[in-house]
């Protein structure tokens, strides 16, 4: 597997390849530095942790009927600036492209049902042992 | 201020709903359990005395209806000494030392996402769609199999005047329309799909409130024809014809600063903004066959945090949170934060029983380490 590479773009940090060797372009507007409206991630998930979210979910194929990848950190942790803590990474238009991502909740404005994750990989985090039976609840009833 | 109390059901539950005299019970293994009221007031007077004596009577005995006299002096013997003034916090019975029955009724879904129980059928909302199921009024009764009634991903449900409202998402607000046949006529039990998004609905002064978003309100009426059969005990009121009105809902929202309203929803006769912190309402009123708000906005209290849903108990707002459960304190006896904690931790289902005659003093709540039934006591308790 080829050595993990950090490259900085107009975009943001360019980390990679993962083990399907892919690339993440972690933008500079989801990052908590930014002045956007824009979901992003908080200042304890800087894009090497970003990284391997996307990582675990290529590798354990957390991936939606729509291609979209999705993530949680062991425990739920937080990894938003607004309490957010889910990651996703939506679906490449071309496979040759980069991931790019951000942190979601289903309590976002309008976003209801695009933020939140189908049963099937809520039950996977479970049973993988990243969240708890109270947490999986909650995910699937759009409390997360 | 009358101090909330609080009894832990300490059990794998996931969800919860009250129904005559059984609390219905959903486990995290999928099974229903059916627990009686009575054997929770058993369980209650066997640990803990006198106290689990006053906190039935609270509890499942609103203005003392059904309590027994025992039940009905201690609790108004712990008013009237001022125990009523002090915290005792929670007390807990294992569910495994109430009696109870398991059930299970074949749900073909990951998980429920939503319950009620109404006109004795239990209605499950769930991520493979909505099933229901006939209750027996006997408790240890053996439950059939569920019905699978809507395919859809059905993420709530309510339900009144004979008509099930179930919320799918992006596949729409579907209705059971009579379901129950007390029009006369045969019951049709295809859902007919009203709206094409529905997160939630409720139904409000003859209306009904289509959520298609956690603050925004599409509004729809429908023509309400008596058919109660006469000498029955039911109310045979059943809703027909329901269609979008022609008034905006965003119009009931106007001077709440609704811009950045976090949560709306209606409470007997009120409707319930959370906005900022606030916590606000004002009286819906039905006026020339419109649905208006009057009067001023009131606020009822304050909240810290993300608001989930919330509740009415009496006059208490409870406000569930991405992190908590918070009673919102009124604002003529406003204390500096404008709230007090419950103390579930983080809550899967919060639940009230407005029209129960029984039940309209507490709400109850799911957490991690079970139920909580959560009482709250009227202010002319502490009066006496």
């Amino acid at each position: 597997m080829a050595p993990t590479t950090t490259t900085t773009t107009s975009a943001g940090v360019r980390i990679g390849p993962t083990a399907a060797g892919n690339h993440y372009l972690a933008r500079d507007d989801h990052q908590h530095f930014a002045h956007s409206a824009r979901n992003r991630w908080n200042a304890g998930c800087l894009p090497p942790e970003q990284f391997k979210l996307l990582e675990a979910a290529e590798s354990n194929g957390w991936s939606d009927s729509r291609a979209h990848l999705w993530a949680v950190a062991s425990g739920l942790e937080e990894i938003g600036t607004d309490g957010e803590r889910i990651a996703k990474f939506p679906e490449r238009a071309n496979l040759a492209d980069d991931w790019h991502g951000y942190p979601v909740s289903a309590l976002d404005p309008k976003r209801e049902y695009e933020h939140r994750p189908e049963p099937d990989l809520v039950s996977l985090w479970f049973n993988s042992g990243l969240i708890s039976e109270t947490q999986r609840a909650r995910i699937k009833r759009g409390k997360v | 201020m009358a101090a909330i109390r609080r009894v832990l059901l300490r059990g794998p539950i996931e969800d919860a709903f009250i129904y005559r005299s059984s609390v219905l019970c959903w486990t995290y293994s999928g099974s229903i359990l059916r627990v009686p009221v009575p054997a929770i007031e058993r369980a209650l007077a066997r640990d803990y005395g006198d106290a689990g004596l006053a906190v039935s009577s609270l509890l499942f005995h609103s203005g003392g209806l059904g309590a027994t006299a025992e039940q009905s002096e201690v609790w108004w013997r712990s008013v009237a000494y001022g125990s009523e003034g002090s915290d005792p916090g929670a007390i807990e019975i294992d569910l495994s030392t109430v009696e109870h029955s398991e059930h299970r009724i074949g749900i073909d879904a990951d998980d429920v996402l939503d319950m009620l129980a109404y006109a004795d059928r239990l209605y499950l909302a769930t991520d493979g769609g909505l099933f229901s199921n006939e209750l027996s009024p006997a408790d240890g009764a053996e439950m059939e199999r569920a019905t699978h009634r809507i395919v859809s991903p059905t993420y709530a449900a309510s339900a009144s005047y004979g008509a099930v409202a179930a919320s799918c998402g992006e596949a729409g607000l579907q209705m059971l329309f009579d379901d129950f046949g007390w029009s006369g006529r045969t019951a049709d039990h295809r859902a007919q799909k009203v709206s094409d998004y529905s997160v939630r609905a409720e139904y409000a002064s003859g209306r009904l409130l289509n959520y298609r978003s956690r603050s925004e309100i599409e509004l729809f009426r429908g023509d309400i024809v008596d058919a109660t059969a006469p000498g029955s005990p039911h109310d045979g009121r059943v809703i027909v014809g329901l269609e979008a009105s022609e008034q905006e809902g965003s119009n009931l929202l106007e001077k709440f600063d609704s811009g950045d309203a976090e949560f709306v929803t209606s409470w007997l006769g009120k409707l319930v903004v959370l906005s900022n912190g606030l916590a606000m309402s004002r009286t819906l009123r039905r006026h020339h066959d419109r649905l208006a708000v009057q009067g001023d906005v009131k606020t009822i209290g304050r909240y810290q945090g993300r608001p989930v849903s919330a509740v009415r108990v009496r006059d208490r707002l409870i406000i569930e949170t991405t992190e908590e459960l918070l009673a919102v304190v009124p604002s003529a006896i406003e204390s500096d934060a404008g709230y007090e904690r419950i103390g579930t931790g983080l809550v899967v289902s919060l639940r009230a029983f407005p029209n129960s005659k029984r039940y309209r003093d507490m709400a109850i709540a799911t957490s991690e380490d079970g139920l909580n039934l959560i009482g709250i006591p009227r202010e002319s308790h502490i009066a006496v």
